[in-house]
């Protein structure tokens, strides 16, 4: 059962608004610069994709926040206990722990956003890594399909962070230039913050409301690789059953997509594997593969949400758009990586991601027109 | 489908009880384990787990014991989630320098790394979810396992909660199934919390063990709320 997305905001590295990232996205920019937020001397690279726009000292709250605003704002939102909130992030408001002794960094943004949204139904956060935003979605729509919900309020939230970027330091895994997703040169990924929220609602609701989907959501699949807690399974077990699983909710065989959305994080390990399970999913032929983390940089928790927006704007303009920093496709990786703009017919997306533990997740995307 | 709970065990600062009452309540970190399983012998690939994940993994291991149920699912509640390795890799970081923070640490600064070590450990290849709710957290991931395996989701799930680096750790699982013996049903919400008695994942220990009906709601300052119920006959 299809479900519609009748609201969304964002604040990416383009600034608020989907708008600043479809024309970014379009044109191949990337908004992986100098980091101006803490120092990053000593460090493997000094870039990442921060959001110029300014918020309080909770930078997580605040993305959220701009985020929410885009997303909610023009409605009138009566208390409801047929709406749910869910919430993807990995580290949410960092800072509450590690400077003001609280334990929980996610509890305040998901109970916010449950009282600007007046959410009376299930409200949660949720953990799956650099997945969680996109199982937040999926949580969502098994509220909405099973009839316990009417709507849902999605969100991704994820703040840069020293923390963070030191961590991602020690695992070596950050480029020194802008990451270049399946590229020949590729050497990492490039951190990144921001927020998207999504108003989620069944079909026959948006109909009855009048209002015209950005885009739907038709599948949902999840799963682990059970293979190592930071390397993925290098022939992408997880992530294939997670897309297997995908597709099946959407009742869909893999002759109904038009392209595959990476996760494509431009780590050498990630690509390689999203690379062998497309290899699996699609076979010799390959389909159409874009990626949005060359510009925005990898959001982590939030990552989910943001590439779905991205996707879908590319989707609804009936364009396949490059994969930004790709420059010189990797032989070695036997994908069919967009390099140019160009028109595309096909209505349907498959949208990946993976993150630490194994853990992965993907939705099947259909543009808003048949 | 009717879900209902199969296996359980509990983990607190009075030791670890399995498939019995819960143990006392005292505050503190978890106690010593002298029976625990040893690391080698449950978790072979095991790399240095920081001990947050070393405790899920071996409460896990007697909870499953030599089952290995094809499409499990993780489900975990937690309000601390990882607050104790953040604030670990945080000191080291400030001890040696932004630089110089140990990797095999960091991996564990995320809620659901305890739920990728089970995974690893046992070849859970379901879903693995960590869910925060504030102090509802547990409570609520077990509804929405409960709710899972109702619907067909999951033909079955592992879930509970855990708090580390908290006044009271305790970390609690539950083996949800199909026609498990014990069957029950579970909600969650915001705002305006339900009537019945209130307790959290240990106090489900106990209403689960005294073969009693039971109505059990965890409810956070935020308003976050969970409900368990059971309302058939439990013999």
């Amino acid at each position: 059962m299809p479900v519609a997305i009748t609201g969304y905001g964002i604040v990416s590295a383009h600034g608020p608004g989907l708008e600043p990232l479809a024309e970014a996205l379009r044109a191949g920019k990337t908004g992986v610069r100098p980091v101006t937020a803490f120092p990053v001397e000593g460090l493997c690279s000094n870039l990442a994709a921060q959001a110029p726009v300014t918020t309080g000292a909770d930078r997580a709250l605040g993305l959220l926040q701009l985020a929410a605003e885009e997303a909610l704002g023009w409605r009138d939102w009566a208390p409801s206990k047929r709406r749910a909130v869910l919430l993807g992030s990995t580290k949410g408001s960092l800072p509450r722990v590690l400077e003001q002794g609280e334990s929980d960094p996610f509890a305040h943004l998901t109970a916010w956003l449950a009282e600007r949204s007046r959410a009376r139904g299930p409200v949660r956060a949720i953990g799956c890594a650099c997945a969680s935003s996109t199982a937040a979605i999926g949580a969502a729509l098994h509220l909405i399909e099973s009839g316990r919900c009417d709507e849902a309020v999605v969100a991704g939230v994820e703040a840069l962070h020293p923390f963070v970027y030191s961590g991602f330091h020690a695992l070596k895994a950050m480029s020194p230039r802008p990451a270049a997703p399946f590229d020949a040169h590729r050497q990492g990924l490039s951190m990144g913050e921001g927020a998207a929220v999504l108003v989620l609602e069944s079909a026959g609701s948006a109909a009855a409301n009048r209002r015209k989907p950005l885009g739907w959501i038709e599948g949902f699949g999840a799963a682990s690789d059970a293979n190592d807690q930071t390397a993925p399974h290098p022939e992408g077990e997880g992530l294939l059953r997670a897309c297997q699983a995908a597709l099946k909710s959407a009742q869909l065989e893999v002759g109904g997509l038009g392209r595959y959305h990476a996760h494509g994080t431009a780590t050498v390990q990630n690509d390689a594997m999203e690379a062998a399970m497309c290899q699996r999913l699609f076979g010799p032929n390959g389909i159409a593969l874009c990626a949005t983390k060359g510009s925005i940089g990898h959001t982590l928790g939030a990552a989910g949400v943001l590439d779905l927006l991205g996707c879908l704007a590319s989707l609804n303009a009936r364009e396949l758009w490059p994969v930004v920093g790709l420059e010189e496709p990797d032989p070695k990786l036997a994908v069919a990586a967009v390099t140019a703009i160009r028109s595309d017919p096909h209505p349907r997306a498959l949208l990946a991601t993976a993150g630490f533990g194994g853990i992965n997740a993907a939705l099947v995307l259909r543009r808003s027109d048949p | 489908m009717t879900a209902g709970i199969s296996r359980w065990a509990a983990w607190t600062a009075k030791g670890v009880a399995i498939g019995g009452d819960p143990p006392e309540r005292t505050p503190g970190p978890i106690a010593a384990w002298a029976e625990a399983p040893p690391l080698s012998k449950i978790h072979p690939r095991a790399r240095r787990p920081h001990p947050q994940a070393k405790a899920l993994v071996q409460l896990a291991s007697v909870v499953l014991g030599e089952r290995r149920l094809e499409g499990l699912a993780l489900t975990l509640g937690s309000a601390s989630g990882s607050a104790g390795p953040d604030r670990e890799f945080a000191a080291e970081l400030k001890k040696k320098g932004p630089g110089f923070g140990g990797p095999s640490l960091f991996v564990y600064t995320l809620p659901s790394a305890p739920l990728g070590e089970i995974a690893v450990a046992f070849g859970v290849r379901g879903p693995l979810t960590t869910v925060s709710a504030g102090a509802a957290s547990a409570l609520t991931a077990v509804a929405t396992a409960i709710d899972d395996v109702d619907s067909g989701r999951a033909p079955a799930v592992l879930c509970g909660g855990f708090e580390w680096g908290t006044a009271s750790d305790f970390v609690a699982l539950f083996l949800i199934e199909p026609m498990g013996p014990i069957t029950i049903t579970g909600d969650t919400g915001y705002g305006e919390t339900p009537e019945g008695a209130r307790g959290d994942v240990l106090d489900l220990i106990a209403a689960v063990a005294s073969g009693r009906p039971f109505s059990l709601t965890s409810a956070d300052r935020l308003g976050f709320w969970a409900q368990v119920r059971s309302e058939g006959d439990l013999q």
